[in-house]
């Protein structure tokens, strides 16, 4: 008889930031019965050693977790290690559910969401981010609870990240929102409609955000301040941010059929074409670890799987929005920033307006707290995520890892000089050493069954299992962070863009820029380099340097309206 | 009989105010370098022993401000870094004793100049305070929900032109007197006109809207305060400026207005001007009942200022604490019908601070 871990992640939806345990327990195949309660209990011990019975939330999560149990073992010991910080939002908000149906799924992805971003960075990133993200939603601040529901669902609206617009607008319902606004953005109070143009230009084309637009908010009858703006615009920004995380590391749908007895075997998913959401979304991370083990055929179904699945082609600005009664002008998309000629808009540099020199100090002096909250995040994504170094994308993408360390080495080290040597913290050596270590630890993870749907999380545990720390190759990701901030019009100096466009895999490119520029059309599997295995990691760095992006043009439109 | 009692209140730069609050048993100071520190009147020995010090601004902290203790213990303060704070007072009883810590509730950022004074509204208005800046903009945010202090929703914003100093709230309003704001300007400028400006609310139309403009009053003006009414048909004012200057505004009726959205004119009556300082005035303040103004001025002393029977303004008082020279900036009276009220000017002396605080019984010399 097989046996199960299940690791439920439980809120407290009782403590202001809620409390997150992590109970592991065993529960056998035989006894497993669909779930027909949420069950929220109050733990406030963090022991995940006690096993409590608990009656399994979801099949799903535990067919998911079919594991060598002494592989996963230590995995989620690391895990929990890290995990004791609060996760707010994004469990909370699925425990506070009134609909069961919908509300079960929403908590389990909820939860699946918070898993991932666990295991990213150590455990490091993820703490930061829960902070921020507490801090915005419940933290102290001028505006009301309600409100700040209303604003982020205003901002994920954009976006289209349907489970994620469910869950806040449950919570603003349960925390007493105006029901009204929910109809429509015309019923909410002019101050609120005031902030959806803006929200369209930060969500799309930052760079268009000018002082009057400020102006026009904080003068006038139903005026804004600048520190209930400044909230407004970390908290839409922020979601702008989350949602491109979740399009980039597709988790932003919830695959159907979540709680039927999906059987995890791999053969049978590939029959079964009725399952093609769930199966893309879990043998995706499989698809990238059997490049791993260089073999072609997986990729190669794993493309055709893609391919057959009725996806929804990036309908661009023709595409019609899920939640259009919450937004006005839907179908403001993206544009080329640095294509288009018609706009006289100058890029501006990163020394005019950068975070650590402006930015901070000037989000701190408005919000507080918030400030350093947001730049922990951005430190920790810069530096603790584990990203391989970059190679170069001539060859054939299922044997780059496969070619000898050695002969990448030298390829990296040029790369990272060239790229930006004011900006690579790490020296080079370090930045070869964990990738040596990820080669190594591939043809040992070949032996794994590939049904592995955190894949994500393991290749850092399992680094992490094995004796070094992974020193984390920033290069890769302050590469990805200056293209982004480049796509949405913040060139930064010192880094030579030529080489960066060399060295960047085009699909990388192209998926970053997705992820970036108009997230909603990620739900085409097809899109993702199914070839690198990082794309949680690359999400988490997209999202970050966004936010970051869109928070410098608000902060300088609020500076430059303040002279 | 007047008894000087001298404290030290151990700030490393200018004291630039001091503020009772509504009981008169704890007391706040604010200074150049930074901080503010709370003091806390001690029954047993009547010694004020210094409860809080901390870091509020990135600037000098120009005034510090009570609200109604019907709110809490919260104090408000403004800078010269454009930025007003709202601080409240949590208390822990740990194991040691009660521990008093002031938690940042609010800041409010929006001015672009150094804000100059800040004061909470009459509390039957609800949580309101005013600030105005060197920019010549008075804003007046509301706190909505009373027991939520993050929350601060700006709710007016008026531009005066002329850079403002001080500003005060009529402490009475009633059902008879809208709601009345008194701004002054210290632009140095003579010929840019009167410096005081009186606002009023209109209810109807929910603005402010400039009633009032002293043009008799000139010289820049440091401060001012309007006296709590206890019973007079007219407001009154004390101004601080080359000299001391009592103002008496009379509305005036309207015939057949009982109700109407107009505006109150006033009848404005100079009640009297003082130049017996022979200096600069610059802080005056009244006491509990509006009876008696107290003005410090740069010749070092604290003068009393009482109307007879004949309403005629006489000096009844003049206190001089540790004086040097230069008598600087806060006193604040809050004499009341208790036994012990207390009046405090701040004196510079080079670096070293002292604070005088006079226990003044409630004696009048003559009137």
């Amino acid at each position: 008889m097989l046996e199960y871990y299940l690791l439920s992640v439980v809120g407290d939806a009782d403590n202001r930031f809620g409390k997150v345990a992590a109970i592991e327990t065993r529960v056998s195949k035989a006894t497993a019965a669909p779930v027909t309660t949420t069950t929220t209990t109050a733990t406030t011990q963090q022991n995940h050693q006690q096993g409590q019975q608990q009656q399994p939330q979801h099949q799903q999560q535990q067919q998911q977790q079919k594991q060598n149990s002494a592989q996963h073992q230590p995995c989620h010991k690391h895990k929990e290690a890290h995990r004791q910080r609060v996760v707010e939002g994004v469990a909370e908000e699925g425990s506070e559910r009134g609909e069961e149906e919908v509300g079960n799924d929403e908590e389990w992805w909820a939860e699946r969401v918070v898993r991932v971003l666990g295991g990213m960075g150590g455990g490091q990133y993820s703490d930061t981010w829960y902070r921020s993200h507490a801090h915005l939603l419940h933290g102290d601040g001028p505006l009301p609870h309600t409100w700040r529901l209303y604003i982020a669902a205003l901002a994920v609206c954009r976006h289209e990240v349907g489970w994620l617009m469910r869950a806040l607008l449950t919570d603003f319902r349960s925390a007493g929102g105006d029901l009204r606004w929910l109809t429509s953005l015309h019923h909410a109070p002019s101050k609120l409609y005031a902030l959806a143009p803006i929200n369209n230009i930060l969500a799309h084309r930052p760079w268009l955000l000018l002082p009057h637009h400020i102006q026009q908010l904080t003068k006038g009858e139903d005026s804004w301040s600048l520190g209930e703006l400044c909230q407004a615009l970390c908290i839409m920004t922020h979601f702008h941010a989350l949602s491109s995380f979740l399009h980039g590391s597709g988790l932003s749908i919830i695959p159907k059929k979540a709680k039927k007895n999906i059987d995890m075997n791999e053969e049978r998913e590939l029959g079964n074409p009725r399952k093609k959401e769930p199966d893309c979304l879990q043998t995706r991370p499989n698809c990238s670890e059997d490049i791993h083990s260089s073999s072609n055929n997986a990729n190669h179904s794993c493309n055709t799987r893609t391919d057959s699945k009725t996806t929804t082609t990036a309908q661009g600005a023709g595409r019609l929005r899920a939640y259009a009664h919450l937004t006005i002008n839907p179908s403001l998309t993206y544009e080329d920033f640095n294509g288009n000629n018609q706009s006289r808009i100058p890029s501006f540099s990163v020394h005019e307006y950068n975070w650590q020199d402006h930015g901070y100090a000037m989000c701190s002096r408005l919000l507080g707290e918030v400030g350093a909250f947001l730049d922990d995040r951005f430190t920790a994504a810069l530096s603790t995520l584990a990203l391989p170094s970059p190679t170069l994308p001539a060859s054939p993408s299922s044997q780059q890892h496969s070619i000898s360390p050695s002969s990448t080495r030298p390829l990296s080290s040029s790369s990272t000089h060239s790229l930006s040597s004011s900006t690579c913290s790490l020296p080079v050596s370090p930045a070869c050493s964990p990738l040596n270590q990820q080669q190594q630890q591939q043809p040992q993870q070949q032996e794994q069954p590939s049904s592995v749907d955190h894949q994500a999380n393991q290749v850092p545990d399992t680094i992490q299992q094995d004796k070094t720390p992974p020193k984390t190759s920033p290069v890769l990701a302050k590469a990805l962070w200056n293209y982004v901030q480049w796509l949405l019009g913040i060139h930064h100096d010192d880094c030579d863009y030529s080489l960066l466009n060399k060295h960047l895999d085009p699909q990388v490119k192209a998926f970053v820029k997705a992820a970036c520029c108009y997230p909603e059309t990620l739900t085409d599997l097809a899109t993702r380099p199914s070839t690198t295995p990082h794309l949680a990691e690359m999400s988490v760095v997209v999202m970050e340097a966004r936010l970051q992006s869109e928070l410098l043009y608000a902060l300088r439109a609020i500076m430059l309206h303040q002279c | 009989m007047l008894v000087v009692k001298s404290l030290n209140a151990e700030h490393k730069d200018l004291v630039h105010d001091v503020a009772f609050d509504f009981y008169g048993r704890r007391m706040a100071t604010c200074s150049s370098d930074q901080t503010v520190k709370i003091w806390d009147l001690n029954d047993d020995d009547g010694e004020w022993v210094c409860t809080a010090s901390w870091k509020t601004h990135c600037g000098s902290v120009w005034k510090v401000t009570w609200a109604h203790p019907e709110f809490g213990q919260i104090i408000a303060t403004c800078s010269f870094d454009r930025t007003a704070a709202i601080w409240e007072e949590s208390v822990s009883d740990s194991g040691h004793g009660v521990h008093s810590t002031w938690i940042k509730r609010a800041g409010l950022v929006d001015s672009r100049t150094s804000v100059m004074d800040i004061e909470f509204a009459p509390k039957i208005q609800g949580l309101q305070l005013a600030t105005c800046s060197a920019g010549g903009v008075v804003r007046i945010y509301e706190a909505p929900d009373v027991m939520n202090l993050n929350q601060w929703s700006p709710h007016y914003e008026i531009n005066c032109k002329l850079q403002c100093s001080c500003i005060s709230w009529n402490p009475s309003p009633s059902r008879l007197h809208a709601p009345l704001i008194a701004v002054g300007s210290d632009d140095p400028n003579p010929a840019s006109g009167g410096k005081v400006f009186i606002y009023e609310f209109s209810a109807n139309t929910h603005k402010w809207t400039r009633v009032e403009t002293l043009v008799t009053v000139t010289e820049p003006v440091h401060d001012l305060a309007f006296a709590p009414n206890l019973g007079r048909s007219y407001h009154l004012l004390g101004i601080a400026s080359k000299d001391v200057r009592v103002i008496a505004l009379k509305p005036t009726k309207q015939d057949g207005s009982q109700g109407q959205s107009s505006l109150t004119s006033f009848e404005v009556r100079q009640a009297g001007q003082f130049d017996d300082h022979g200096s600069t005035v610059w802080r005056v303040s009244w006491n509990l009942t509006g009876t008696i103004l107290a003005s410090s001025g740069d010749d070092g002393c604290v003068r009393l200022w009482k109307a007879n029977y004949l309403d005629i303004w006489k000096c009844i008082s003049v206190m001089r604490g540790d004086a040097v020279e230069n008598v600087g900036e806060a006193e604040e009276t809050n004499n009341s019908i208790q036994p012990c009220g207390g009046t405090a000017s701040g004196q510079h002396t080079a670096r070293y601070f002292k604070l005088a605080p006079t226990a003044h019984p409630a004696h009048v010399p003559w009137h």
